[in-house]
């Protein structure tokens, strides 16, 4: 029993001299100290528990040699801790920072315009897209737009050189016009894309720009059904809180026609001064309409059967107005910094 | 145009205030403001083009009075023009009546042309009108009250007793009020007498015949002239004034004698006297035809939405000048000839529902739309693609789709190039036929902000012209410069190269399912030895490489820069679908090769002949190792290269694999004259 329990010690004291050099870091020390001293399995503790079954004479010998392991070991462990802080070649250090994975954005105008696209995409809309350059027949005429309104200008709209009767689109109620042109109602459809007017760049206009027109057709609809819409899509962009106003403007290709406001969310309308809304109270943000009769006669539908109503908005202008950029212009600079911020 | 809400006053007994005045109108669609005057607020207001009804205080009112079912507009009460019973000799002569429909006119005898009252000073100055003198100031309250323009003109001037209505003629000339001197022509419309041409009708009156200090007796035109003819007018010679701006969107050819009637009522108050006629006439060639409307009673609920009982909608048009005569289920509305924006059932419509109120419209969802959906792949690969490029570190460009001629000039191979016939300046003038200047452009922007890491993208149009017929055609652009990695505590710095881009450009690819084949090529905007164009099976779609140096360092940038430019929509069409197809049950096993090869030759060439020569078995291999220097001699470099061999039948033996990669060493050796290391 003697001879056991010495051995025994003996085999402690060469596991620890095994493992003690590779104790690297606090938590090792940790797992070590527990290996050894832990109060249920600890290897130093087993031993003192074998010791209790020694005989008497035996005791305060193989004690005094447990002691000494104790103390050795003890010891050691605390140089080991001494040297781990001294010495940080073996320590790691967790808190040094990562390496810089870079991370792209979309462009504002794309993250926004993605935002509107998804409103109306959950309401049934299907996207719609059409081509840049456009007929006059398309933009203006099927639109009901007089020859002499001033937006047929040439200091208002862009002309192609050497091909009569083209432009770049003023804006994509184009789109609605082929859709309707070839498709039979019920039509339901948003328009997002690049429109083009002959603006010199300034804080409010850029000659570029971006818009998402709607449109829905089909029978029994009406002007509630306009409001409607607008308002759940404006509470789903804005936030719950937002107040609409309705109110009656005009434009050739719809009747009756509204132009859409919403409260101003810096002021509430109580500042007269104040930078957003000018005091008003309110934000211009979407212009809309029952669509002109006429307009649907122009693409072989007819009125007396079907009605619908349309919408347009700038992507720009609804940028602005949610983010808070000062300057239209900002959008078309492409600063990296602007695009990290709202893309 | 000034609204003076007293004098509003005058005309409908409203108790309201300035703003709730000013709010009132914008509710039924009258843009407006309330500016401060110093005899207290007036208000300002904007029309849309069809409502030159508005642009009067009696247009005001009936507004306002349609609005309250307690209000009636009254205009004021003009006593009947007596004809004189021997008019003096005098004519009026319409050339066309098609250019003038209506003339009337008066003469007014012995009237004391001085200072205005201190009444009508004062209405001149809430209305932001300056003062001139009472009878001139009578002629814009006309014009202010009613909404017709009249004009005044000094009788002595007017030679022959006659007033003729015609066009210019070439060779004529007249001294406008404001000075100036135009030459006429056959587009213009000129009021004349006798001898000369005295005022430029509908835009303004001629120096000389108006109205001054000498006056002792008038003629008072109130006329009614074509729109599209003061318009030409108008911007022919760029004048605009308040009555060229009125006529030019459509006045009331019914108005004229009232407007009249309502001058000489003003003199009358103003001088205290009734004023002498001695001579009346009205001219009316072309009688105005009333417009007819029908409206079924039922639609303003159909169209609007809210249940708009019968009696709202007869208030409201009647309050409104419409007169509605019944015929059972429906109403023969007939517009009043002040009205010129109306063509349809709908238009009477907006007239009820915006009197009534917008904010009785009921916020309603349509049920939902019952159509064949359609997939828009387009618009999701799209997404997908920003989605990756974003998560990879690019920044999404939009740019403007106007380029320079020189921009475009750089890319040659499209040589039908879309100009604007008016464009902003010169270097707007074409349309873009790649977008790889323009983010060329946005790169350099970002390097003077601070960044030294670019990388961008961007989807847009290119334009050309081919066969005489105008293209379109989406491109996605990518391009890179300057920093790929910055450096950190554990990396040094490391600049994009082109083949940190082409790993980019594979991740993409391979993302996306779309096959990544270069081919060398030239291009006058890349760099003759590093560029490729993407070829595939529906046709070459766009070319890879570095950009020329010489168009990097004048655009700008002082690093190199790789870029790519794809025709989007037929690359986003090679993708492979999705599907399932079976892999191999059985391991693959490694065999390395590493080799010398002679320095002229490149990788691709490798490529080639372990394509034309691989066994069944070869399921991939990864180029690890390329070295060169000092054990090797100058003109060769070396390669090492790890073979992947799989059977589909059955694990293969070491003796197997071994067996299929010598043959294959063998062959690569003989074929490239390879040194096997």
């Amino acid at each position: 029993m003697m001879e056991l329990l010495s051995q025994e010690i003996e085999k402690v004291r060469e596991s620890f001299n095994a493992e003690v050099g590779k104790i690297q870091s606090a938590s090792d020390l940790r797992v070590t100290r527990e290996t050894y001293f832990s109060r249920k399995r600890g290897l130093v503790t087993g031993l003192y528990n074998r010791l209790k079954e020694v005989p008497g004479a035996d005791k305060p010998g193989l004690g005094m040699e447990i002691n000494r392991l104790r103390v050795f070991i003890e010891t050691a462990l605390q140089q080991a801790e001494a040297t781990q802080l001294q010495d940080g070649k073996n320590r790691i250090d967790y808190s040094l920072p990562p390496s810089d994975m870079p991370v792209g954005r979309l462009h504002p105008l794309t993250f926004v315009r993605r935002e509107i696209e998804s409103i109306f995409i959950q309401m049934g809309y299907e996207v719609a897209a059409g081509p840049e350059i456009e007929t006059e027949v398309n933009n203006f005429d099927a639109l009901n737009v007089p020859l002499n309104h001033p937006a047929r200008d040439e200091h208002d709209t862009f002309f192609i050189a050497d091909h009569d009767g083209m432009i770049l689109r003023t804006h994509t109620s184009p789109v609605q016009i082929r859709y309707m042109q070839s498709h039979p109602p019920p039509i339901q459809i948003i328009a997002p894309g690049k429109t083009f007017r002959k603006d010199n760049p300034d804080a409010t206009h850029t000659p570029v720009f971006q818009q998402v027109e709607g449109l829905l057709v089909d029978k029994g609809i009406h002007f509630s059904h306009l409001k409607g819409t607008l308002e759940h899509f404006l509470r789903l962009f804005f936030g719950e809180s937002i107040r609409m106003m309705f109110r009656p403007t005009f434009f050739p290709f719809t009747e009756p026609s509204a132009d859409v406001y919403i409260s101003c969310f810096l002021c509430e309308g109580k500042n007269d001064s104040c930078p957003i809304c000018k005091g008003r109270g309110w934000l211009e943000v979407l212009g809309s309409g029952m669509v002109h009769p006429q307009v649907l006669r122009n693409c072989g539908i007819n009125p007396d059967i079907y009605s619908g109503f349309a919408f347009g908005m700038g992507i720009e202008r609804m940028t602005i107005v949610k983010y808070g950029v000062p300057d239209l212009r900002m959008l078309y600079d492409n600063d990296f910094r602007l695009i990290e911020q709202l893309g | 145009m000034r609204i003076d809400c007293e004098y509003l006053k005058e005309f409908v007994t409203t108790k309201l205030t300035e703003r709730e005045l000013s709010e009132v109108l914008f509710t039924v669609g009258i843009e407006n403001s309330i500016i401060s005057s110093p005899t207290g607020p007036v208000l300002d207001i904007e029309i849309t083009p069809n409502r030159p009804d508005w642009l009067s205080h009696y247009g005001i009112c009936r507004e306002i009075a349609a609005r309250f079912r307690d209000l009636t507009f009254r205009p004021r009460i003009l006593p009947e023009i007596v004809r004189p019973l021997k008019p003096e000799p005098f004519s009026i002569t319409i050339e066309d009546p098609a250019d003038c429909p209506r003339y009337s006119g008066c003469i007014v005898r012995r009237i004391k042309v001085k200072e205005s009252s201190a009444a009508l000073k004062r209405r001149m100055e809430r209305v932001g009108l300056r003062s001139i003198s009472n009878i001139v100031d009578i002629s814009n309250l006309v014009m202010y009250t009613c909404g017709h323009p009249i004009h005044i003109f000094d009788l002595k001037i007017l030679t022959g007793r006659q007033v003729v209505i015609r066009r210019g003629k070439k060779g004529e000339d007249l001294i406008l009020l404001d000075e100036k001197k135009i030459e006429l022509n056959a587009d213009h419309l000129v009021i004349a007498d006798a001898e000369k041409p005295v005022a430029l009708a509908g835009v303004m009156g001629g120096l000389h015949s108006g109205v001054s200090d000498s006056t002792c007796d008038v003629f008072i035109e109130s006329a009614y002239f074509h729109p599209h003819l003061i318009r030409r007018t108008s911007r022919q010679l760029g004048l605009k004034t308040d009555a060229s701006y009125r006529f030019e969107r459509g006045m009331n050819p019914e108005g004229t004698m009232e407007a009249m009637g309502l001058a000489l009522a003003l003199i009358e108050a103003e001088t205290g006297q009734a004023p002498q006629v001695t001579y009346l006439d009205d001219v009316y060639p072309l009688p105005h035809a009333p417009q007819t409307i029908f409206l079924d009673k039922s639609y303003p609920s159909t169209l609007t939405g809210v249940v708009l009982p019968e009696h709202l909608s007869r208030e409201i048009l009647t309050k409104l000048g419409f007169t509605l005569t019944d015929q059972d289920n429906r109403w023969q509305v007939t517009v009043p000839p002040f009205r010129v924006d109306l063509s349809g059932r709908e238009d009477l419509v907006e007239e009820i529902i915006r009197i009534y109120g917008y904010d009785h419209l009921v916020a309603q969802l349509p049920s939902g739309c019952s159509r064949k959906m359609i997939t828009n792949p387009e618009r999701e690969a799209e997404i997908e693609v920003g989605h990756h490029l974003t998560g990879n570190g690019f920044f999404e460009m939009v740019n403007y789709v106007f380029q320079a001629p020189e921009d475009n000039l750089s890319f040659p191979e499209y040589a039908g190039v879309i100009e604007l016939k008016n464009p902003l300046g010169r270097d707007f003038s074409q349309l873009k036929n790649s977008l790889l200047p323009g983010i060329m452009r946005n790169m350099v922007f970002n390097v003077n902000q601070g960044f030294s890491r670019l990388a961008v993208f961007e989807f847009g149009n290119r334009f050309y012209c081919a066969d005489g017929e105008i293209h379109e055609e989406k491109l996605l652009a990518m391009a890179v410069s300057g920093l790929f990695q910055k450096k950190d505590w554990r990396t040094d710095e490391q600049p994009f190269d082109f083949s940190t881009f082409l790993t980019l450009v594979q991740s993409l690819f391979r993302k996306m399912r779309w096959p990544l084949r270069l081919i060398p090529d030239q291009h006058p905007f890349y760099e003759e030895e590093c560029c490729f164009r993407l070829s595939t099976q529906s046709g070459d779609l766009g070319l890879i490489g570095q950009i020329k140096q010489d168009k990097v360092i004048q655009s700008g940038l002082d690093s190199p820069v790789f870029a790519a430019e794809w025709l989007f929509n037929r690359l986003r069409q090679t993708g492979r679908p999705r599907g399932y197809i079976s892999w191999s049950r059985f391991p693959a096993t490694k065999r390395d090769f590493s080799f010398l090869i002679d320095r002229t030759k490149s990788f691709r060439d490798l490529v080639q002949v372990i394509e034309d020569v691989k066994p069944a078995e070869l399921s991939g291999y990864d180029l690890i190792d390329r070295y060169q220097g000092e054990k090797i001699a100058a003109d060769q470099v070396g390669f090492s290269i790890s073979f992947s061999y799989r059977s589909g039948e059955k694990t293969l033996t070491a003796e197997e694999a071994n067996s299929l990669h010598r043959e294959l060493v063998w062959t690569l050796v003989d074929r490239l004259k390879l040194v096997q290391r």
